[in-house]
């Protein structure tokens, strides 16, 4: 068994509480952060820090879901639609993960973050809201209180394949990296398929648990998630998580995809000097 | 499925991964100060996996209130599209059990 000292246990509880922090705020389940600290920062082996990120984005999940949960966010029909295809992606990547070089993983890892950061950045102005609430959602929208226009905004998903292939490929890396995917689908479906960006968090927030629990299994029986570290990292991701909710509620949407811009490129600058 | 039954359906499926939540934290807690104190403990460990293994299953039971609720207000996408997630989470698990 991979062996964990008090002092690593206790800096991996701070880096639950940031990762939870962010991810509640985002819709992502944090292990975008926390799986670079944990490898990086902490030397432990990646597979090991993507195990442990797999349980930090369970956690995230299900404190984001149950924050969100009868606020109207959460698109449960296109969530699981998506999931189908953010499901068969894990599996997918869990399996990938033994064969594929070390080097090739941070590259993608460097890559897929850098290029999310670019479309969160291209498109920071852009609402996906419709102010007349008489407009029907359609077959996948929804509709919800928006704060920020102080009434019932409805929103239409386009692009439904482009959101299926998205999802395939965020459940393909969550598998691979240890993240949620939500990384990948929250910019995505906000950027191209016509959905807000509170109903794109929220709705990811839910899918990432279970996109996570595609491959958690795998890892867990490999013995790549160590009990007292996962333990940790949880616990600290359900402490930070509660301040992330109660910020994301108060934060306005353009400082949300700066802040997450922001994220995204540090992981993809840590990443593209590691794989070098 | 109208909004309003989407948010109704949302909002029941929102206190069982609050319940698993609290069950594992308490796990953790616990785990944790015993393998702090002691860090050779097989008995801390197997508290700290029980937490684990309760985190793991939120997400499962989650999906399942979903397709009961699906079930209960008749839409069939909706239940055909949770079945699916589950019929994947099921073949996960067991490919892993095999491993």
């Amino acid at each position: 068994m991979f062996f964990i000292s008090p002092l690593i246990v206790l800096l991996v509880t701070f880096a639950g509480a940031v990762a939870g922090g962010l991810g509640a705020m985002l819709g992502i389940g944090g292990g975008v952060f926390l799986v670079p600290f944990l490898n990086v920062g902490l030397g432990l082996p990646l597979r090991v820090a993507s195990g442990i990120g797999l349980m930090t984005v369970i956690a995230t999940s299900s404190v984001v879901s149950a924050g969100s949960s009868g606020r109207g966010l959460v698109n449960l029909r296109l969530g699981m639609l998506l999931q189908v295809a953010a499901g068969a992606g894990g599996y997918i990547g869990g399996h990938t993960a033994v064969f594929l070089p070390l080097r090739v993983v941070q590259g993608i890892f460097c890559g897929v973050t850098a290029m999310i950061a670019g479309i969160m950045l291209s498109r920071l102005d852009r609402r996906n809201v419709i102010l007349d609430s008489s407009v029907s959602p359609g077959w996948l929208g929804g509709r919800f209180y928006e704060e920020e226009s102080g009434q019932e905004v409805v929103y239409q998903v386009r692009r439904l394949s482009l959101a299926l292939g998205v999802s395939l490929a965020a459940g393909f890396v969550s598998g691979l990296l240890g993240i949620g995917g939500g990384v990948l689908q929250v910019p995505a479906l906000n950027a191209w398929c016509g959905v807000p960006i509170r109903a794109a968090a929220a709705t990811s927030a839910v899918m990432i648990g279970v996109t996570a629990m595609a491959s958690a299994p795998i890892y867990y029986v490999r013995g790549d998630i160590v009990a007292p570290a996962a333990a940790a990292a949880v616990l600290g991701v359900l402490i930070g998580s509660q301040a992330g909710l109660w910020f994301s509620g108060r934060a306005r949407v353009r400082s949300l995809k700066l802040l997450m811009a922001s994220v995204l490129m540090a992981v993809s600058i840590t990443y593209l000097v590691k794989a070098w | 499925m109208s909004t309003v039954d989407e948010h109704l359906a949302e909002k029941r499926a929102g206190w069982l991964p609050r319940t698993l939540l609290v069950a594992s934290a308490a796990c953790f807690v616990c785990g944790l100060a015993w393998w702090l104190f002691e860090p050779q403990s097989g008995y801390a460990l197997w508290v700290l996996n029980v937490g684990l293994m309760t985190l793991m299953t939120t997400p499962l039971l989650r999906v399942a209130l979903t397709l009961v609720d699906g079930l209960r207000l008749e839409d069939w996408f909706f239940v055909g599209t949770t079945v699916a997630v589950i019929a994947e989470l099921i073949v996960t698990v067991v490919d892993a059990l095999n491993r």
